[in-house]
């Protein structure tokens, strides 16, 4: 166990250097010059020629990515060219509403998309199977956008039942699960039809499975077969989904962010890349990778709870 | 059990919505929340660019002079309490209102601040994008503490747009421009009636109200600006009082709804800038003139208005606004004909149109409009494509001078100098917006710009816009409006033709 647990912690540390050089060496290859983004149209090229050499901007690229490492590895990123403000503070300081949001969005995921995939693989190719792919199928083919803003019309402007906009900056956790609700929802609803069917055809192949008829056989009741023996052996692949969807749901919320006003790593990533804001774009990269590689890991060790056999291959 | 434990959690999150769902209790301070459509990036007056990084400086700084927009804005004393002119038109002195106080404890405005303010403008360490607005300039001397004299090179009228408050008119702090450099941007420190307090990036700006403030303190207690980009969402926040004020409205269709929302006020305000087309007359068909005639007559310009803006933007005049004293307004677009626009290309000698490129940029409506204005002009027989880039792609294109048409408007206060000199007089390229490339006015401006009587500078303003219209090298599109919207509750609010807002007198009930 301890060398399997080794050998991805060792994967991890290497997915995340990865990815930041990757973002070192794509920010600096695409057009538009991060100096004259901030002085504008009027800038002079002497201003900018000034303003690159401050950056650091006039160096060739391999000993920037040299200072660059060393720096972060003592954790510092530089400043922010836009704010000034120090990039990985700017990019935390929106971090915490971000992994509300995508674990909220999780949960609804589950909460609906596990049940719904179970009654309907309990329930093949009857009404109430058609039904729940069909829906499945709807939410997931419905672009958030729509979704978002018919959800804020419903609950928020005709029912009334929910703020419109963004996480509450005053008041306590409740405020805050009160404006999580429909952002959740929105973000919830595709992933949980995606869900949905990965759960019911998880499903449908592991109650095929011999052990299934013995259990029956067995005169087990088909409550205890359904939810424990075969939900346990079926999650595997829901698992793997899930993880890798909260992955996305960190860093591409965008479009959900935007609607409900919901201040998320997502937009401030989408405007630095704009601005050509290096350091901020790669400390949310670092957090974003650091995240993602880190959801993986728990992933990991899911699996080998819930199927022993991984621990000891 | 699996089963129950779901039941519970459901259970737990219905009874959360539900008590939730309760109003959260309103404090007794009065705010006034206003949504703004993009983050706000930085406070530098010097470098100060985008409506709400303006807006918010608007609350927070004050310039020498300042508009009157409440009445008819005329130019009224801000920091300075009156100003002289000498004789010969190009020194004045301004004499500055005592015992002003800087925010948080920054002692007392003084000349001295007012020299640094402007100097640092000038110094091209600076990088300041408004050197250009002072290039008159040429000595800023103390008197005294409270009177400071700037010579310029040569008599200028328009000279008090230029210490007016917005963007380089604003004065800063020397001490703590000092103390806190680069962090000023993002903590400044001003003498309007607001106070800075904080910024949560993608979230909200906060300011509070300055007890201070040398007119009076404000009747708000604070001030929140918070950031909502869809306008939809907005919408609903506004009718559901979770913002007191919708500002830079856009979509024509939510404008539509909120004007017949009850308890919602929408405000109508012609803007202070014309969106142009620019005609590079470096590419070699647009140098004809007849070329360019032709352009403009392709154009539907009243169909895009009508249909796509819903009729809310104006009729263009030739770049100077209907809100410019100076706009000759019987001088109007050239009308659509595209006959007459085949005609001209013949004559030009292009029978067969040319390939042509508009440039345009990731920012709504000009990325929209570009494809309405190509396929107008592919029509008349011109090989048009239409290039969108972001931000920084777009800047760097224009910077190098090489599209052949792009889309620019210049906003400001209605000073003609401000969008006519920047958009059309040879010296605003490169650096600048003058990507036209057109040096047919330079002489007129220039004349115009320093001629004290006011008949003969209308006359020559005239001229220029006359000219404009027969070398177009820009086709003006549309005059601006700006929207915004408030809820029943929020008094004296009003929005201002430079596309910012003021929130001092402002008042909320509940």
């Amino acid at each position: 166990v301890k060398r399997f647990l080794l050998q991805r912690l060792s994967f991890l540390a290497l997915s995340v250097f990865g990815a930041f050089t990757i973002a070192f060496l794509v920010m600096r290859l695409i057009p538009g010059d991060p100096a004259q983004v901030m002085l504008g149209d009027y800038a002079t090229k002497e201003s900018i020629a000034r303003l690159r050499e401050t950056l650091g901007l006039e160096r060739p690229v391999w000993m920037q990515y040299v200072s660059f490492v060393g720096r972060a590895l003592q954790g510092d990123f530089g400043q922010s060219l836009v704010t000034q403000r120090p990039a990985f503070y700017e990019v935390f300081s929106v971090f915490a509403p971000t992994m509300q949001l995508a674990a909220a969005g999780a949960l609804v995921s589950m909460l609906l998309g596990i049940p719904a995939g179970i009654l309907a693989a309990a329930r093949r190719n009857r009404p109430l199977d058609y039904v729940t792919t069909t829906l499945a199928l709807s939410g997931m083919s419905m672009p958030v956008f729509w979704l978002g803003l018919l959800l804020l019309f419903l609950f928020s402007f005709t029912l009334g039942w929910t703020p419109t906009i963004g996480a509450g900056a005053e008041g306590g956790w409740l405020s805050t699960l009160h404006h999580l609700l429909l952002p959740a929802l929105a973000l919830g609803l595709s992933l949980g039809a995606m869900v949905t069917r990965m759960t019911r055809s998880a499903m449908l192949e592991v109650i095929r499975q011999d052990y299934i008829r013995t259990a029956r056989a067995k005169g087990v009741s088909e409550q205890p077969v359904v939810w424990k023996h075969a939900l346990k052996n079926a999650s595997i692949p829901i698992v793997t989904i899930i993880g890798i969807e909260l992955g996305t749901l960190l860093g591409g919320s965008v479009i959900t962010e935007t609607i409900f006003a919901w201040p998320g790593v997502g937009r401030l990533s989408v405007q630095a890349i704009f601005n050509r804001d290096y350091p901020v774009v790669q400390a949310a990269v670092f957090i974003l990778a650091s995240t993602f590689v880190i959801v993986n890991f728990m992933v990991d060790l899911a699996y080998t709870w819930l199927d022993p056999r991984i621990r000891f291959r | 059990m699996m089963r129950r434990g779901w039941t519970l959690l459901l259970a737990a999150a219905c009874v959360v919505a539900v008590l939730g769902a309760g109003a959260p209790a309103l404090a007794q301070e009065k705010v006034l929340r206003v949504r703004i459509g993009s983050d706000m990036t930085g406070l530098d007056p010097a470098k100060l660019f985008n409506i709400e990084n303006q807006t918010i400086c608007n609350h927070i700084f004050n310039g020498l002079v300042r508009y009157e927009y409440e009445k008819n804005g005329a130019i009224v004393p801000d920091l300075a309490e009156k100003w002289d002119l000498s004789a010969d038109g190009k020194t004045y002195t301004f004499y500055l209102r005592k015992g002003v106080k800087w925010h948080k404890g920054y002692g007392e405005l003084t000349a001295d601040d007012v020299k640094f303010s402007y100097e640092r403008v000038l110094d091209p360490k600076t990088a300041s994008r408004y050197k250009g607005e002072f290039k008159l300039v040429d000595a800023i001397e103390v008197v005294d503490p409270y009177a400071v004299r700037i010579r310029l090179k040569s008599k200028y009228p328009g000279f008090l747009n230029k210490v007016a408050a917005y963007n380089q008119g604003f004065v800063v702090s020397r001490k703590a421009m000092e103390k806190l450099g680069d962090q000023y941007t993002t903590s400044p420190i001003g003498t309007g009636p607001f106070v800075f307090e904080s910024w949560s990036p993608k979230n909200q700006v906060v300011l509070l109200a300055n007890k201070d403030y040398f007119l009076g303190a404000p009747k708000l207690d604070r001030v929140v600006f918070r950031l909502i980009q869809e306008e939809t969402t907005a919408e609903i926040a506004l009718q559901r009082g979770e913002i007191d004020v919708f500002y830079a409205l856009q979509n024509a269709e939510v404008i539509a709804r909120l004007s017949k929302a009850p308890g919602v006020t929408v405000h109508r305000r012609t803007a202070n800038h014309t969106i142009n087309m620019i005609l590079n007359e470096t590419y070699e068909p647009l140098g004809k003139p007849q070329v360019r005639r032709a352009i403009a007559h392709s154009l539907n310009l009243k169909g895009m208005r009508d249909a796509f803006f819903n009729g809310l933007k104006g009729q263009p005049n030739w770049v100077l606004t209907s809100s410019f004293e100076e706009a000759a307004k019987d001088l109007t677009e050239w009308p659509y004909d595209p006959e007459k626009a085949k005609a001209l290309l013949r004559e030009a000698g292009y029978p067969n149109g040319f390939k042509l490129t508009i440039t345009s940029f990731t920012l709504q409506p000009y990325d929209k409009i570009a494809v309405l204005l190509a396929d107008d002009v592919r029509k008349v027989g011109i090989d048009v494509n239409v290039q969108i880039l972001e931000r920084a792609a777009y800047l760097a294109a224009r910077g190098a001078g090489t599209p052949h048409v792009v889309l620019t408007g210049v906003t400001g206060p209605a000073d003609p100098d401000q969008p006519l000199w920047n958009l059309l007089h040879s010296s605003s390229f490169p650096p600048g917006l003058n990507t036209a490339r057109y040096k047919g006015i330079d002489e007129l401006l220039e004349s115009a710009q320093v001629e004290l009587d006011r008949n003969k500078r209308l006359a020559l303003y005239r001229q220029i816009q006359q000219k404009l219209r027969e070398d177009v090298p820009v086709v003006p599109l549309y005059n601006d409006v700006l929207f915004a919207a408030s809820r029943a509750g929020v008094k004296n609010f009003a929005p201002d033709p430079q596309f910012t807002m003021n929130a001092y007198p402002v008042t909320v009930e509940k």
